[in-house]
């Protein structure tokens, strides 16, 4: 490239400052960045987490992301040595940081769908703000002379306009500058000065880059007196100081090792990027948007806009492989049915459970002790399941024989387990064969380190339920467990965004239709039977009343039809999950209500919520039953966890009366809510729900075809 | 060169920068040479603590076998909790080095780094009892444990026994490869591998050996360190509590003879017979554990034995006869020693009758899971065995004699009442002391549908050929009773009913089967009985205190048995009297309790338990060890 960038390095640069600059902050922005792939990305219980450690959990475009800082910043580095020309220099660099970008973005998104998302220390970190810092930087600098003076002001306005975008868009939860207007709000409410003094700091390192932004504007009046002006090396320094101080502040007080060393790593690296990205804007942008001074040899323009092309191209076709890497798993199944058997079932729960339990065992006492009769337990225990595979279905043996191989393995990795159970469902739905094996990985963090435990469910399989979505391939699995585990799950169904089908739980169904069918039959009928909730105050009271009697109607109506109706709203559920995948747009109604919340349960919470408000849409089911489920949630619960939080926030969205404030869940709400339902018809509640849907998520619900269903 | 520098003035000189490729090559080299060098170290290397186990137990555990794979487990998890570093089994990284290189277990270990190698081998002995539904498999190990550095010519070598025992084979071998046996492997082999020649300077040295190892690393080994030092001074402080017993128990004697001591004092055995090798001993030793956890002294027990010991101041063994689970009761003797019995326990799961030859064979005469055998007394050749069986707990004792194919050759009941014991007289001629039913207290069992018994004259009427009695031993009185086991129907002749006032117990034949001798007492107080078979005299010898345990000296002269003279607290000492009677002479005198006397097979010297508290675990176990005494002055 650098061959093709620098056709006219004859030419030579003169005297540049600013290149120069570039030029030394190329080689040293460009280690920091990199430092953002080897610093540990956790520290679990003062041991640090690694990409090493992750590096097998992660698909490929995961696992390009979470290598994007270091290509980029090694790529950097060494353009630092080869390119020429500070402008092309300069194109690279913000090429390099860019494609990183993209990188990281798609490659989050990606990785959203596999097991193990990326690390939030790379996938998720605050480009954006850090961006207006260097913006500011390069502005600042950029309109000391008279040449890139316009350019200057330009930039330091966008990076104006760039901050106000960012604190003001509350992206997925609480916009900044209200986390900021909170944070501050509380000061009085601390009882200590040194509390109100650490609420002023971390509010100050919340706006900063803001505040930066703003103080550029300075330049727009006065130009700055050199080329490095003071607000310039505030906005590439100031934060790392300010983030500095903290750490040297806890140094003493906190247990030192990894946790310092990864703060400290940290803020190199958000410094290199700042200072990387200021220099090569001010390089670039003073090459690109203004004309070469009268003393200029040459107009350097044109072999920088050739050197843009390239540039671009090369970001464009990076980002392009990642994209095709990054395409979410394809959904859907073809699956022909053959009847269960004793011999099957006998595999599938005991046989196949024996080993994986054995397999449990060796992983974890080889871990913690030495595990030598544990592993030669699975050895014996994999055996006994492939010879047991071979004579019931020979087609099977393969299979199951790399799973047992592969799995002997202490470093297996989440992905790799999942392959090789996928590699034995799919062996399994070659031959026809009614089973599942759902496998699962329990990560427990603790003494160092994050262990993971593989598991898995075994399932006989009644029926396929085959569905075309506007085009796409959908399915869901109707199963009753079979590897005897304990304890009934407390889940209909479950969607894996990873898996090709949802899961629809029969013997669990049927417990809930009982349910519904002893509530329908009580005197007064009631829709918490079974429940275990008791309504929380009269109005409460009211609701639990109100949707007793439609659950009775209801009820009344499907007559012997209950289970296959109950069945179709599990059905609609999961097979929703499985649309949305796990990335869907934050809903308003949960961005407002859960600003105050975590993280994690805003995004539960916003994507059960399309579930739920899906299942009242099913055409083979009663929207009331699917309505019965909300308040079951909803009735007698605090409003804290995610399920009672998601019923009481989709009856509100269903209806528009409150149902959920900060200071827990509204009765009136909920029984104004039930009592508005209650009095629509089965079309109208359906046309109700794919409302409030479009409402929340912007868009239409996606017609379903239900194609056909596989029995054995 | 004036001229020179003068003709090239006006010239612009070339510049030419020195080549750096020399230098950036030479650099390289030096890198890349000192990177290879550091891979090659850090792949050769061997980690100083690293310890690879590989004991074969019936295979080794990396080719299947699963008691070597539990033996190797336990044995890791004693040394990582002492701070060596263990080559992990459950690894299949490490499972595969080992089948790679199955036969050179030293290349495995510097394969995978470790610095030790704990090997040898575990030799198996499985006896097969034919108890309970299946049979019950009890499996011995000696084991051969080597311990190697991985640049030592030759490993050390330590042997460790065990054992255990199961209904199904393969779990005695799992419960084998449990516990006590990798204990006390771990015993053997943290002490070895601590004061390895590599190691211990490392640990324990200064100057360069100690600047050798990193404080860190060094102490990670702190606590195997103390374990040692701790479990080295546990035992040296046990032994020499027991050498401070044996000393004091010589200070202790004030008795006319001198008392020889045969033994370490720290065994439980218990005195069987004589013979020309030394004396005959049950032993129950327990071995000596110190607890890498809590450092406390424990002890294993060992299997229980009987066993030949020459009568030196050890107590050297000189020929184990039998070895086993348990012994049940005391086991007899013939006065040549040649044929000893004994009742095995086989695990609670069943009892026997055992005869055992000279030369070790046994053979079992009765196996059974009920029953309970004691006092198992081989007649003097050894052709017969006499011996009490009960059916069950509550059931009553019934005396029984087999021959040396376990034939039945006699059997009584004891009628209600009790036998008070028995002797051989020759091969065919049993002594028995039965006292009724109606001296204990309590009725005669009915034996007849009338309820009818006969009251006298029963082996009267037995030897005038008539119908035997219904009750064999149908005396009013204790009484000895000779039984002539030759004939079929066996007919007890009375030769001393025990008259009132007087009390017999312990019954103990002379050599030669003409005098019987009996603890007991008269109207004058204790006193030894000496019974003259054929005259049907008794002769009373009285003594200073009550009796225990007579034992007639080879020629018959001369009566040993242990007593409690008055006034001398509760020590039983060793007495000696003439058979024909005469002063008694008490040839011990110490605080601790004497008892069991045998004379030497030549008779001069009596043999006897020496018994007490164990200095080491006081109130906790007894010690019995065997001591001797001349008999002459």
């Amino acid at each position: 490239m650098s061959e093709a960038l620098d056709d006219e390095a004859d030419a030579g640069p003169g005297y540049d400052p600013a290149g120069l600059r570039l030029r030394g902050r190329a080689r040293l922005g460009g280690v920091a960045v990199a430092l953002a792939t080897v610093l540990p990305y956790e520290v679990v219980d003062g041991q640090p987490q690694f990409l090493w450690h992750l590096a097998g959990e992660l698909g490929p475009a995961g696992l390009l992301a979470y290598l994007a800082p270091a290509l980029a910043g090694l790529g950097i580095v060494a353009a630092s040595f080869v390119v020429r020309r500070s402008a092309t220099l300069a194109l690279v660099v913000i090429g390099a940081l860019a494609a990183a970008g993209v990188l990281i973005h798609l490659g989050a998104d990606a990785s959203a769908w596999d097991l193990v998302a990326l690390p939030d220390a790379v996938g998720r970190s605050p480009l954006i703000p850090l961006l207006c810092l260097a913006l500011t930087a390069a502005g600042s600098s950029l309109t000391f002379a008279e040449r890139t003076r316009r350019a200057g002001q330009a930039v330091l306005i966008a990076a104006v306009v760039l901050a106000v975008g960012f604190y003001t868009w509350p992206g997925r939860g609480e916009a900044p500058i209200q986390a900021a207007v909170r944070l501050l709000g509380q000061v009085g409410d601390v009882p200590d000065w040194r509390f109100q003094l650490g609420f002023i700091i971390f509010a100050i390192i919340l706006l900063w880059p803001a505040l930066i932004s703003l103080i550029g504007l300075v330049h727009l009046k006065i130009p700055a007196p050199d080329d490095q002006p003071l607000v310039g090396i505030v906005a590439r320094y100031g934060l790392a100081a300010l983030l500095g101080m903290l750490v040297f502040r806890g140094i003493p007080g906190a247990a030192q090792g990894w946790g310092t060393f990864h703060a400290i790593g940290a803020i190199v690296c958000l410094t290199g990027l700042v200072s990387l990205t200021a220099g090569a804007l001010v390089v670039a942008i003073g090459t690109l948007a203004a004309p070469p001074g009268a003393d200029a040899e040459a107009d350097p323009r044109p072999a920088a806009r050739r050197a843009g092309v390239f540039v671009l191209a090369a970001v464009v076709l990076v980002s392009g492989a990642q994209w095709v890497l990054a395409r979410p798993p394809s959904k859907g199944v073809d699956w022909t049915l053959k009847a269960a058997t004793p011999a099957g079932d006998a595999l599938f729960s005991d046989t196949l459970m024996a080993w994986n339990r054995a397999r449990l065992r060796w992983d974890r006492q080889a871990r913690s002790a030495s595990g030598a009769e544990a592993l030669l337990a699975v050895k014996a225990a994999g055996r006994t399941l492939v010879d047991a595979a071979q004579a019931f279905d020979p087609s099977l043996a393969p299979a199951f024989e790399r799973l047992t191989r592969e799995s002997r393995d202490l470093g297996l990795a989440g992905r790799r387990w999942h392959r090789l159970v996928a590699d034995v469902n799919e062996a399994i739905r070659a031959a026809g064969q009614p089973y599942y094996l759902d496998p699962t990985v329990l990560t427990l963090r603790g003494d160092g380190e994050a262990r993971r435990h593989f598991r898995m469910r075994a399932y006989r399989v009644t029926r396929v339920r085959r569905f075309d979505v506007e085009g796409d391939a959908f399915a869901t699995l109707h199963v009753d467990r079979i590897d005897g585990g304990t304890g009934a799950s407390p889940l209909l169904g479950f969607s894996r965004d990873l898996q090709p089908f949802a899961i629809v739980l029969l013997p669990e169904i049927q417990s809930f239709q009982e349910e519904l069918a002893d509530g329908a039959a009580a005197d007064p009928p009631t829709c918490l039977a079974g429940s275990g909730s008791d309504p929380n105050d009269e109005a409460e009271e009211i609701a639990a009343d109100v949707c007793g009697k439609f659950l009775a109607k209801a009820v009344a109506e499907l007559g012997a039809g209950l289970p296959a109706a109950a069945a179709a709203v599990v059905d609609r559920h999961e097979l929703q999950h499985q649309i949305d995948g796990p990335v869907v747009p934050m809903a308003p109604l949960v961005a407002e209500r859960l600003a105050h919340r975590g993280e994690e349960v805003r995004e539960r919470v916003n994507r059960e919520l399309s579930a739920y408000l899906a299942q009242l849409t099913a055409d083979d089911a009663p929207p009331h039953l699917g309505a019965v489920q909300l308040a079951r949630l909803a009735i007698g619960s605090r409003g804290r966890r995610i399920y009672p939080i998601t019923g009481l926030l989709a009856l509100e969205a269903l209806t528009g009366h409150p149902t959920l404030l900060d200071s827990g869940p509204v009765g009136d709400g909920l029984a104004q809510a039930l009592s508005e339902i209650s009095a629509d018809s089965p079309d109208a509640l359906r046309a109700r729900a794919r409302a409030a849907w479009a409402r929340q998520y912007g868009a239409d619900l996606p017609a379903i075809v239900a194609q056909d269903v596989v029995s054995p | 060169m004036k001229d020179t520098d003068i003709a090239g003035m006006g010239e612009e000189p070339e510049y030419r920068p020195r080549s750096k490729a020399p230098l950036a090559i030479a650099l390289l080299v030096v890198l890349l040479g000192g990177g290879g060098w550091f891979a090659w170290k850090a792949m050769t290397t061997t980690d100083p603590f690293r310890v690879l186990v590989a004991i074969d137990f019936e295979g080794q555990w990396f080719e299947g076998s699963k008691p070597a794979a539990r033996l190797v487990d336990d044995l890791n998890s004693q040394l990582e909790g002492l701070g060596f570093d263990v080559v992990r089994g459950g690894d299949p990284a490490v499972l595969a080095v080992l089948e790679d290189n199955a036969g050179d277990l030293l290349a495995a270990a510097r394969k995978l780094k470790a610095s030790y190698l704990i090997g040898g081998r575990v030799a198996v002995e499985r006896v097969q009892h034919e108890v309970a539904d299946g049979g019950y498999t009890e499996v011995r190990a000696n084991a051969g444990i080597e311990l190697q550095h991985v640049d030592d010519a030759t490993p050390a070598k330590m042997a460790i026994q065990s054992w255990s025992g199961a209904r199904d084979p393969e779990r005695a071998l799992m419960l084998l490869a449990d516990g006590v046996f990798a204990r006390k492997i771990g015993a053997a082999v943290v002490p070895a591998l601590v004061d390895h020649p590599t190691l211990a300077p490392k640990l324990r040295g200064d100057g360069a050996d100690k600047k050798a190892m990193d404080a860190k690393t060094t102490a990670k080994l702190r606590k195997a360190e103390a374990y040692v030092q701790a479990r080295g001074q546990a035992l040296s402080t046990a032994a020499k509590a027991y050498a401070a017993f044996r000393l004091r128990r010589l200070e202790d004697e004030k008795g006319p003879r001198p008392v020889s001591y045969h033994g370490t004092t720290a065994e439980e055995d218990g005195l069987i017979g004589t013979g020309p090798d030394g004396f005959l001993v049950k032993t129950a030793d327990e071995e000596l554990y110190v607890n890498p956890e809590s450092s406390q002294m424990r002890r294993l027990e060992a299997m229980e034995g009987l066993v030949w010991k020459r009568p030196d101041d050890q107590g050297t063994v000189v020929r184990p006869l039998w070895t086993g689970y348990n012994i049940y009761s005391y086991p007899g003797v013939t006065a040549d020693g040649g044929v000893a019995a004994l009742v095995e326990d086989l695990f609670g799961w069943a009892k026997t009758v055992t005869l055992i030859g000279r030369d070790g064979k046994f053979q079992r005469l009765r196996v059974d899971p009920k029953h309970r055998y004691s006092n198992l007394t081989p007649s003097p050749t050894g052709k017969a065995v006499a011996f009490y069986d009960r059916e069950c707990r509550r059931c009553e004792d019934t005396l029984v004699v087999l021959d040396a194919a376990g034939k039945p050759r006699f059997q009584a009941d004891r009628e209600g009442g009790r036998f008070e014991g028995y002797a051989w007289l020759d091969d065919d001629r049993l002594v028995v002391m039965h006292t009724p039913a109606t001296r204990l207290g309590g009725e005669p069992p009915v034996d007849d549908e009338e309820g009818e018994e006969e009251e006298d004259g029963g082996a009267e009427a037995a030897a005038a050929g008539d119908a035997p009695p219904t009750r064999m031993f149908d005396g009013v009185d204790q009484t000895i009773w000779l039984l002539d086991i030759r004939n079929s129907t066996v007919v007890p002749q009375s030769l001393y009913v025990v008259d009132e006032g007087q009390s017999l117990a312990w019954v103990r034949a002379s050599r030669d089967g003409g005098k019987v001798a009996f603890s007991g007492r008269n109207q004058d107080g204790p006193a030894i009985a000496v019974l003259d078979v054929e005259a049907r005299v008794m002769t009373f010898i009285p003594t200073p205190g009550p009796t225990e345990a007579p034992v007639f000296s080879p020629d018959g002269a001369s009566v040993a048995f242990n007593v409690w003279p008055r006034g001398q607290g509760r020590d039983a000492e060793i007495g000696l009297a003439p058979a024909a009677g005469g002063e008694v002479t008490v040839l011990t005198d110490n605080p601790h309790d004497d008892r069991y006397p045998h004379f030497s097979h030549d008779g001069q010297r009596i043999f006897f338990e020496s018994r007490g508290d164990d200095p080491n675990f006081p109130r906790k176990r007894n010690i019995s060890f065997i001591a001797s005494v001349a008999v002459a002055p």
